[in-house]
């Protein structure tokens, strides 16, 4: 039953442990699943299913989920350091900047001792979950998240988990912290706390001038934290709604940790130990090892070759495309490109009805692994990126995937407009040659022009 | 049993109020939302997963989420667009408050019906502006997603007190602290009420002036 005094008990301890590990790995799911670009959309079960914890259905990407156990792998006791996401912007010419970084930690000088862990614990750790879901969407950063690959000028989100000390230098001047969730416990107080950049334009075509610091790989050396980690992940790997954990039918190894959904007024009775403490072998981000020589290398702690074009926009409801799609010399003809993507669009749009009907039945057994459909976006992010130009993904207003929302997202993509190619500032000296040359060859050809008037007067007075 | 009771006040275009409403109550819903409770045998019961659907606003600058439950958010719709039509009618009044109300039954004896015990109480007051052009209607969408970001941040904090809430129920008393009608979620039994408060009624207003002003004339 509930602890009475000051010792809590052995198996509370337990569950404890256990229910905070999984607090922390959903916190992070939900922190970097708000920050896809993309719309979320799961549904209730009068019936929870093992991974359901906190009685919310919060799907589980996998690669997150490794990142996730590789910052807990090192703590001890769970939550002795805090745990940071930090969630950054990179623009195609490979800048960053800081957007927010959220941190769970522990207050062990603030603790309930009469509470009990078996459900009170765990029914305030849904409501502090429940809280992250909608402040997640209320902070700037979703914006300018949901924005990724409707603008011309290309930026992925990308996320970070470490340990230790979050660091807030980076958000700039004037960011604001807010307090997101806390969860009284037996042993202290968990905290989900959130520090934001406000400083910012919202127009994404400045932001890759906003660049303030530059953040060595190293950094966190200090917090003890896996060097790998300290690599920016992105957000949506290209990862859609179907390549989540669950849709795939992918149950995590570790089966004992599903959650309990009975819950009793007597101690609840685990059978199988607590196990998992030790290193989980993580995911390896596939990246695409070819690369264009144009592209910006990032060379990352672990002496990998990362590059932006991996990461290359992957915006909401961007479709998987082959390579041979995107084939063609879009670059030379900016406008061009407009007609090409028409004519591709055609047959997409059916596709994207299909998407849309597997995503909300949610009954989608897809045959996509999660590995195909990283490489099939690798591919096709590498075609798409020639050089200066970058493809505007068009999008049909009234045929989206969810009916209620297509007015108010054609609402913001023309709120959202991008800039005309001709005048992006890469284009600019290009677009400044043609146009000298034109005056040029005009005023080679002035003789002509001034004969053509004067014939055209001369006409004129005959006439009348 | 005194009830918390908090007050959001926000001034609002016409088409405006529906979002405004929901997001809010939605937010507060969310949280006061459990999962389908089964019970095995006494003191035992498990309890279902809820979902979670992101809304998109089209006349503020917003996204709120809420629970996955159609039957609950046609429900909370309905409610809000009575208090809506009533607002917007031609002539009708320019300010309103609507009320969602958690509250908890209590049984009483033959023939009386259960007595309603509230336990948590949001206002939100709202006060209908009309804007000249189409750029102040943009600014103001703007705008007012801001607010609205402001109040469900202070919803994420007093959720996070986690003050009273009713305990959790035997079986027999679970349509005492939940309404179970919904087939897929259980949220705390709650009720919306509104209000509106106009301009006062033109013909007492101008007697009134009228009156007054030939008294003071003379």
């Amino acid at each position: 039953m509930s602890s009475s005094g000051k010792v809590i008990q052995q198996q509370d301890r337990k569950d404890l442990e256990k229910y905070t590990k999984f607090f922390i790995y959903k916190t992070l799911q939900i922190i970097v699943q708000s920050r896809l670009g993309e719309k979320i959309r799961t549904k209730s079960k009068p019936f929870s299913s093992g991974t359901d914890w906190f009685n919310l259905a919060v799907r589980d990407i996998p690669e997150v989920q490794a990142e996730a156990k590789k910052a807990l792998s090192n703590q001890q006791p769970i939550l002795g350091q805090n745990v940071c996401v930090e969630i950054s912007l990179k623009t195609a010419e490979g800048d960053q900047m800081v957007l927010e970084t959220w941190y769970i930690g522990m207050n062990t000088e603030q603790s309930d001792m009469n509470v009990r862990v078996s459900y009170t614990v765990y029914n305030r750790m849904s409501i502090a979950l429940k809280s992250l879901f909608s402040v997640s969407r209320v902070v700037p950063a979703y914006k300018i998240s949901r924005r990724q690959g409707a603008c011309s000028d290309d930026y992925v989100i990308c996320y970070r988990i470490y340990g230790g000390n979050p660091q807030f230098f980076q958000l700039g001047e004037g960011y604001k912290m807010t307090k997101v969730g806390q969860v009284p416990t037996p042993t202290g107080t968990i905290l989900i706390n959130l520090a934001y950049r406000t400083k910012m334009m919202i127009s994404p075509h400045k932001q890759s001038k906003e660049s303030l610091i530059e953040v060595k790989d190293d950094h966190f050396k200090q917090d003890n934290s896996p060097k790998r980690a300290t690599t920016p992940k992105p957000c949506s790997l290209g990862y859609r709604r179907e390549s989540v954990a669950e849709d795939l039918g992918m149950v995590f190894e570790e089966g004992q940790d599903s959650c309990s959904t009975t819950f009793s007024t007597s101690p609840p009775d685990y059978s199988q130990p607590q196990g998992q403490n030790g290193r989980v072998p993580s995911q390896p981000i596939k990246i695409n090892q070819a690369l264009s020589p144009d592209v910006n290398i990032i060379h990352s702690a672990s002496g990998k070759q990362t590059s932006f074009t991996n990461f290359h926009k992957v915006g909401a409801f961007v479709q998987h495309r082959t390579p041979k799609d995107l084939n063609t010399d879009l670059e030379d003809v900016p406008f061009l490109s407009l007609l090409k993507n028409n004519k591709v669009k055609a047959p997409d749009i059916n596709n994207t009805q299909d998407i849309s009907k597997i995503a909300s039945t949610e009954e989608n057994i897809t045959e996509m692994g999660s590995t195909e459909t990283l490489s099939e976006s690798s591919h096709s992010s590498q075609a798409s990126a020639p050089g200066d130009f970058v493809m505007v993904e068009l999008k049909t207003p009234f045929a989206g995937v969810d009916a209620n929302s297509d007015l108010g997202k054609f609402f913001r993509d023309c709120q959202g407009a991008p800039p005309l190619t001709t005048f992006d500032e890469n284009n600019a000296t290009e677009t400044l040659d043609q146009i000298t040359n034109q005056l040029a060859a005009f005023e080679s050809n002035m003789k002509d022009f001034d004969d053509f008037v004067c014939s055209l007067n001369e006409s004129g007075n005959d006439d009348i | 049993m005194n009830a918390r009771s908090q007050v959001f006040e926000l001034s609002v275009e016409g088409r405006q109020i529906e979002e405004v409403v929901a997001s809010l109550f939605h937010t507060l819903l969310l949280n006061r939302t459990l999962g389908k409770f089964h019970y095995k045998q006494e003191g035992s019961y498990s309890i279902g997963t809820v979902g979670i659907v992101d809304v998109d606003c089209d006349f503020v600058d917003f996204t709120y989420v809420r629970a996955a439950s159609d039957e609950l958010n046609e429900n909370l719709f309905r409610e809000i667009s009575v208090f809506r039509d009533t607002l917007r009618s031609p002539e009708g009044p320019s300010a309103g408050q609507i009320t969602l109300e958690f509250f908890q039954k209590k049984r009483a004896r033959w023939p009386f019906q259960a007595e309603c015990i509230p336990w948590e109480v949001w206002h939100v007051k709202l006060d209908v502006i009309s804007l000249a052009n189409e750029h102040e209607r943009q600014q103001y969408r703007e705008k007012s997603g801001e607010l609205l970001a402001e109040k469900v941040i202070y919803i994420a904090e007093c959720m996070n007190r986690h003050d009273y809430v009713p305990k959790m129920p035997n079986q027999s008393e679970l349509d005492l602290v939940f309404d179970t009608a919904y087939p897929d979620v259980q949220p705390y039994l709650f009720r919306i009420s509104h209000q509106t408060t106009g301009p006062p009624s033109s013909s007492v207003g101008t007697t009134m002036r009228k009156f007054l002003k030939d008294t003071l004339t003379f």
